[in-house]
């Protein structure tokens, strides 16, 4: 998805190279020669409509739309409203040039003007005015295994819009629900992400190797599986009961770190009201807990609160995760869980 | 309402003005007021400037503003004076130099006069 937008990107910038480098050589012929190889507004028109459109594939980017809206809905329309009004603006630019050239004026300028403005202030102000409250959603994540199924390689499971895996062995998958829909995945498998983070290193590479799990809004099983026996079923129930353990100590752990960083009035903020709490951590804002080398960053949008996907490795590792403005990266070293036990030990019997 | 999220609202309002203005100039929309807007873009940004790390109480953070600003005016009086420009025209309000000068040195007392209060 990326790939075009940046072949736009290139493309673009290079046009616009093009028109400075025209309107230079036309403005030295005249200086020169005094002939006029083209009208000069033409060139600073297209221009002008170049950089409009550059400004429009840029923002357009994954990284930069949730560096500068975010992921919510309020950063959405602020995001579609600036794309309208950047086409307004190149539709202006037109009615402008052929207003000025030709004297046709087919709509009023003045409302064209107006309504540009309004968008802007909207674009601008918006999250002033309208701040949205949601659920904080770092609690313990309460999800129950539902049923344990054979796949055979290269099915796809589709988890929401963003969220694809295909199969690269035999596997099999652990249909989990609860708060979330998921699956924990036993095999080699490739995940597909419709979104910016592989840029950001989240994963090493797209294959994911031994296990994985997923928990999202929605989850779409290829039909026709194999149910796996009960006795060996059981196993997998276990593992996952375990690893669910795990990766809910280590979402505390993040977020007993965040609220350290609260008290330190470090690097993040915290709102709250009717009961609600949100975290506000911000962009790119990285937190490391050393003791347990655990390792967070959040990608994107201020306002941490609910989960929308989870993505983890085995152990959770490495736990990649979309909140409700944008997203989060967790990192840790093996054996988080048994060294913290360790600690909690040891600060029982003192 | 904190000193970061006011300085946000400055550096928003600036960023729309100047918009405005090159909306107006693509647009080829003209009013008077529209000369005015990167004038008032430019004091809002140079307020988002000032109000950086401003800390403490209320009146030590006025105290701090109104001798940052003071400084600012006197910066831009020294500038009329060497540049001799006698005055700045904002739509039909005329800034004279001495006036400038003047709001400065006003600033100044009010900044000096606060740091009292603050003891």
């Amino acid at each position: 998805m990326s790939g075009s937008r940046i072949i736009a990107l290139k493309a673009l910038i290079r046009a616009f190279i093009v028109f400075i480098i025209l309107y230079i050589i036309v403005k030295l012929v005249a200086l020169a020669t005094g002939e006029v190889l083209i009208q000069e507004d033409i060139l600073r028109y297209i221009m002008l409509g170049l950089l409009f459109l550059t400004i429009s594939v840029f923002i357009s980017f994954p990284e930069t739309r949730t560096l500068l809206y975010g992921h919510s809905k309020l950063g959405d329309v602020r995001y579609y409203l600036s794309q309208i009004t950047i086409y307004l603006i190149i539709l202006a630019l037109f009615l402008h040039y052929l207003s000025k050239v030709f004297a046709v004026a087919l709509i009023d300028l003045k409302s064209v003007f107006l309504i540009v403005c309004a968008a802007l202030a909207v674009v601008i102000f918006s999250d002033l005015v309208v701040q949205e409250k949601k659920v904080f959603g770092l609690e313990k994540l309460k999800v129950v295994p539902v049923k344990v199924l054979k796949a055979p390689r290269f099915k796809r499971i589709r988890f929401n819009n963003e969220l694809e895996l295909k199969l690269r062995t035999d596997s099999v998958i652990l249909v989990i629900d609860g708060d979330y829909k998921g699956a924990c995945i036993y095999g080699d498998s490739y995940l597909y992400i419709d979104s910016l983070f592989y840029s950001f290193g989240a994963f090493p590479r797209k294959r994911l190797r031994g296990f994985t799990l997923i928990l999202s809004k929605g989850l779409k099983i290829p039909k026709g599986l194999e149910e796996v026996e009960s006795s060996e079923a059981e196993s997998y129930v276990q593992d996952f009961m375990e690893q669910n353990r795990i990766l809910n100590k280590i979402l505390e752990r993040v977020k007993e770190l965040i609220e350290e960083e609260l008290r330190n009035k470090a690097i993040v903020a915290t709102e709250e009201g009717d009961g609600i709490k949100i975290f506000k951590l911000w962009r790119l804002c990285a937190l490391e807990d050393r003791s347990y080398r655990l390792k967070v960053v959040n990608l994107g949008g201020l306002n941490m609160s609910e989960i929308k996907w989870l993505v983890a490795l085995r152990d959770s590792r490495v736990i990649l995760l979309k909140h409700s403005d944008g997203y989060m990266i967790v990192k840790c070293r093996t054996g988080f869980l048994k060294k913290l036990e360790k600690d909690c030990r040891k600060c029982c019997d003192v | 309402m904190s000193v970061r999220n006011i300085r946000g609202v400055f550096l928003r309002i600036s960023l729309f003005l100047f918009a405005v203005y090159i909306i107006a100039k693509i647009t080829g929309f003209y009013e008077a007021w529209v000369e005015a807007t990167p004038l008032l873009a430019l004091i809002f940004f140079a307020l988002y400037v000032l109000t950086h790390g401003l800390k403490g109480s209320l009146v030590k953070k006025a105290q701090s503003l109104a001798y940052r600003l003071g400084a600012l005016l006197f910066l831009i009086w020294l500038y009329m004076v060497l540049a001799e420009v006698k005055y700045f025209q904002v739509l039909s309000v005329a800034v004279f130099s001495h006036q400038v000068f003047w709001a400065s040195i006003f600033l100044f007392g009010v900044g000096f006069v606060l740091g009292a209060l603050e003891r």
